[in-house]
């Protein structure tokens, strides 16, 4: 090599575009209804469910355990690619009697170098979501602001909320919440995706939450491929190879698809 | 011969682009191209980067960077005379359309197929002009430093910028026109090359383009252009999936007659303990160039000079002057001194008798 050339080391380390994706999750009491297996007619008291009385059902899996497994999913498929492990920076609010930040903005590959294990959620109490989604939407706006004034540049950030029952937390919240996003999709600073989980979701709510496009109503068993989706998108977006005003659009055909092929 | 009676600076430029990981990945083609034009009395460089979601946005690409520097060279003095930028601004981009449009209409597409940022620099009589629209960075260096001439110009998110197609190109395009006077080079580069070589946060290029900016100017295009070449695929594309580009251009070193001491250790990188060691070597080479005014073997000129090992002769004096373009090699070891380093613009003035070196 002639002595000229630069070589990597005179060369600064480039700072990648960070992704930020905020979970915004409903951990109320029904998330611990139990899908699939065999109801008992026996109560106990549980600890795993905040001392809740609880009915024994023998098998099956409760709504919390697949999503916590969908979540875990999506780490997974992101930390497969190399570059999107590093950008996808994943937050996680949960909201039940009140909100609650379970993880700030974190790379899904953790410093010893393995995936992120996804935190374990215990559900309980009601369902305060304009709390939880005005706690979402204030971490993202502190994390573009955080990275911008390092000189990283930020995409468009994801906002995900996943419900199975309706706010009955402090209602000006949610009126505040909706106008937030309103705005900030309206100005393509955001992008939002409220999913309904189950038959007990309050779609009409939702639906007040995503200007843009409906939100879906999920079945438990599409959780799977809907963050496998996700993490699909999030590699798209990270590879730069996409106009950063587009965040994928989820279309209704592809989560109908998901169930059929389940 | 007579160099430094000339008023005109000599500019010299090199360029390069390479794929970037995720196209190469995803089969598709470099959508970064450069373009560097000459006339007698101006030298125009531009880069493009065609926009990632745009299906044709390469021969966008193309399309501007060479209208563009066409068109600069051509109405140089017209565009730098101009009392307001408003007017040239509107000439350029209306021009770049109109070219555009036949490119879409040669390729059955829709304008917005084929978007793509724009960097050019153009050089005429000591005085400059630059235009740039969307992201890429334009530096120069003046007094062995590296400056920002125009930094990126993003949308709110990465991934964004302004194209030439853009509903908002005339508002997004920087016009910036100034002397070249003690401007030694500039340097164009994609947001590709950008993310090893400039720091968003600080408005800094990497220093190591300096270097690259010296030694064209001492060198030539012939001897930069493979560095530049490795540089990009061997280092910058490395950093990056995005593909990469980067033309240096730089006002080119003196003859060696014009040379004062500093000059003389800064182009040999002559680091002497003493300044008379210095000194001496500025003789050594100066007797090796007057006796290469004739053409010689390096056997014959390592004895003229009272040497004795000629291999250490070559590597200690001959190698650094045909480096640096002061000498060339022409055939079985035999030398000869060049008027000027390898400028194409003095190419009459060269006294090499043709004649003769066709007889070697």
């Amino acid at each position: 090599m002639n002595r000229d050339t630069i070589i990597t080391d005179e060369l600064w380390t480039p700072r990648e575009a960070v992704l930020p994706v905020c979970l915004c999750i409903d951990t109320s009491g029904t998330m611990a209804t139990t899908i699939g297996g065999r109801r008992t007619g026996k109560y106990v008291v549980s600890k795993d469910y905040g001392n809740q009385l609880v009915e024994v059902v023998e098998g099956g899996t409760s709504r919390v355990e697949i999503l916590e497994k969908g979540i875990q999913k999506f780490y997974d498929a992101i930390f497969a690619d190399e570059v999107a492990r590093l950008t996808v920076l994943v937050s996680i609010v949960i909201f039940n009697d009140k909100a609650k930040r379970v993880q700030n903005f974190v790379p899904v590959v953790k410093q010893d170098g393995q995936v992120r294990k996804t935190p374990h959620f215990i559900p309980q109490g009601e369902t305060a979501m304009g709390e939880g989604i005005n706690m979402a939407l204030d971490l993202l706006d502190r994390c573009k602001k955080k990275y911008k004034s390092k000189g990283v540049d930020c995409y468009q950030p994801w906002l995900i909320v996943m419900s199975d029952g309706m706010n009955n937390g402090n209602p000006l919240e949610l009126t505040i919440a909706q106008e937030r996003i309103k705005n900030l999709v309206s100005c393509k600073k955001l992008a939002v995706y409220p999913f309904g989980v189950g038959k007990g979701a309050d779609l009409n709510q939702l639906n007040q939450l995503s200007p843009k496009q409906k939100a879906f109503q999920l079945e438990e068993t599409q959780m799977d491929g809907l963050f496998k989706w996700f993490a699909k998108s999030a590699v798209q977006i990270s590879s730069g190879c996409v106009d950063g005003y587009t965040s994928p659009k989820l279309e209704y055909y592809e989560v109908v698809n998901w169930a059929e092929g389940l | 011969m007579e160099l430094n009676n000339k008023q005109t600076d000599i500019w010299v430029a090199v360029q390069g682009a390479t794929i970037g990981k995720s196209h190469i990945q995803d089969n598709c083609v470099c959508q970064d191209k450069t373009f560097v034009y000459e006339t007698s009395n101006a030298l125009a460089v531009a880069l493009a980067d065609g926009a990632g979601s745009a299906k044709l946005s390469h021969y966008g690409a193309e399309t501007v960077t060479r209208k563009v520097c066409k068109l600069l060279c051509e109405r140089f003095d017209e565009f730098y005379n101009s009392n307001t930028p408003m007017p040239v601004k509107n000439t350029i981009l209306s021009h770049l359309l109109k070219a555009l449009q036949d490119t879409a209409i040669e390729n059955q597409c829709e304008l917005s197929d084929l978007a793509s940022t724009l960097l050019a620099v153009v050089i005429s009589n000591k005085r400059f002009l630059i235009i740039h629209l969307g992201d890429g960075v334009i530096a120069y260096t003046k007094d062995d430093e590296i400056k920002v001439a125009s930094s990126p110009k993003n949308g709110e998110f990465a991934n964004t910028t302004y194209f030439v197609t853009s509903s908002c190109a005339l508002e997004m395009m920087k016009l910036v026109k100034g002397l070249a006077t003690s401007i030694n080079g500039f340097i164009l580069m994609s947001d590709g090359s950008e993310a090893s070589l400039y720091s968003k946060q600080r408005n800094e290029v990497a220093p190591v383009l300096q270097r690259l900016i010296k030694r064209l100017g001492m060198t030539s295009p012939e001897y930069l252009q493979p560095v530049l070449e490795a540089s990009l695929k061997d280092a910058i594309a490395k950093k990056t999936r995005d593909d990469c580009s980067l033309i240096l251009v730089s006002k080119h070193l003196k003859a060696y007659d014009e040379l004062d001491d500093t000059e003389v250790n800064d182009y040999f990188g002559i680091k002497a303990k003493r300044p008379s060691d210095a000194k001496k070597r500025k003789i050594r080479y100066q007797d090796i160039l007057n006796a290469l005014e004739t053409a010689k073997s390096d056997k014959e000129l390592c004895e003229l000079m009272g040497l004795k090992n000629t291999r250490n002769f070559i590597k200690t004096w001959l190698a650094p002057l045909e480096e640096l373009g002061y000498i060339v090699k022409m055939g079985n070891n035999v030398y000869k001194r060049t008027i000027h380093p390898r400028c194409s613009f003095f190419v009459e003035e060269q006294p090499i008798n043709m004649e003769e070196e066709c007889d070697e």
